[in-house]
């Protein structure tokens, strides 16, 4: 695929400090699974792309590292985008990319990603979940390390199949897939280390 | 071979700042645009090949600077140049982006462009002659075999 120009949307207004900022607030979400974080650097995202995930994707892409895109995703302006921004590889196979952007709606099987190796476990994929809503859709409750008793979290992304899909990784420790939730410019991660269930009503 | 918009930004990239200036005469400042990649400075490496046609190698690293800019009525520039000269950088990639568009491709090819190459075409021509009253012819002694 060719970068086309004019479809190339702006990058951020201070490459060097705005994205070692959007860094930092990756590891604090990152350390703090199911906390919700804010992107507040300017830029205007391609159509199909939340500004939280296109602040991510300008911040961890580079020559180095290769992305894969969902259908939905795979529009003129994201790739020309990326492309030209960051210089990634483009690939088409999801099952050899180090990131994977999708839509809450066409989430792939994460079994199918990279997960790793016994010797190198941080040569796994992590996968970055556009989503409609942080305030509707399924509440699940979270545990593990970097949060104290559990977190409950809302996300519009969370159904059973999903759910399911995570639960079944969790066997795979050290190996796996972290997650990044986003929506309009919010974001929260999951990484391999939380456990999710789905809440149980407590009036029980 | 290379097309008009190589041909421009190359002519645009080794010409001197003063006289990009001196022939376009407006400022950036005149007209309307957005950065889509910002201003920056830093090193590429450097590749040549041996005689201009051998194995290429790396011949070392040269500081550049670069920009992208889009014009309010859509059309994209890109200035690559070499040095820490920022300013020439953003006017490469405003001029690059001028003539794409209808209403001033003309005048920037004729006014701009072409008298650029002209100075280039010069410099060049004075370099060779300089360059030529040093040369040295050697000759080989003949030795007498056949």
């Amino acid at each position: 695929m060719q970068i086309q120009t004019q479809q190339v949307k702006p990058g951020l207004s201070h490459p060097v400090s705005d994205s070692q900022g959007i860094f930092r607030q990756l590891l604090k979400a990152m350390s703090e699974p199911g906390s919700i974080h804010n992107i507040n650097y300017a830029c205007t995202a391609p159509d199909v792309m939340n500004q939280a995930s296109y602040s991510i994707a300008l911040t961890l892409l580079d020559q180095t590292t290769s992305v894969a895109l969902t259908q939905k995703l795979q529009t003129a302006d994201v790739i020309s985008s990326i492309l030209f921004h960051n210089s990634v590889e483009w690939i088409e196979d999801l099952s050899q990319a180090d990131f994977i952007f999708c839509n809450e709606d066409e989430c792939p099987q994460l079994s199918d990603l990279k997960t790793g190796s016994e010797a190198y476990p941080d040569q796994s994929a992590t996968l970055i979940i556009q989503c409609e809503s942080f305030s509707s859709g399924t509440s699940v409750e979270l545990t593990g390390p970097g949060i104290q008793h559990h977190r409950n979290i809302q996300c519009s992304a969370f159904n059973t199949a999903l759910v399911k899909n995570r639960k079944s990784m969790d066997e795979l420790f050290p190996l796996g897939i972290d997650i990044i939730f986003t929506c309009f410019n919010e974001f929260f991660c999951l990484p391999r280390t939380t456990r999710i269930k789905t809440e149980v009503s407590s009036c029980m | 071979m290379h097309s008009l918009r190589q041909i421009r930004l190359s002519t645009l990239a080794k010409s001197e700042l003063k006289n990009i200036q001196s022939l376009w005469q407006n400022s950036i400042d005149d007209f309307d645009f957005e950065f889509i990649r910002q201003l920056e400075s830093g090193m590429v490496m450097m590749t040549a090949r041996s005689g201009g046609t051998g194995e290429p190698f790396n011949l070392g690293e040269v500081s550049i600077s670069r920009c992208a800019i889009r014009l309010n009525t859509g059309e994209t520039g890109i200035g690559y140049v070499q040095g820490r000269n920022k300013q020439h950088a953003i006017h490469i990639a405003l001029i690059d982006a001028l003539a794409q568009s209808k209403e001033h491709s003309e005048s920037i090819l004729q006014d701009v462009i072409q008298p650029l190459q002209l100075i280039l075409q010069q410099q060049q021509n004075k370099q060779k002659v300089e360059a030529n009253k040093s040369k040295v012819d050697f000759f080989t002694m003949v030795r007498g075999e056949d």
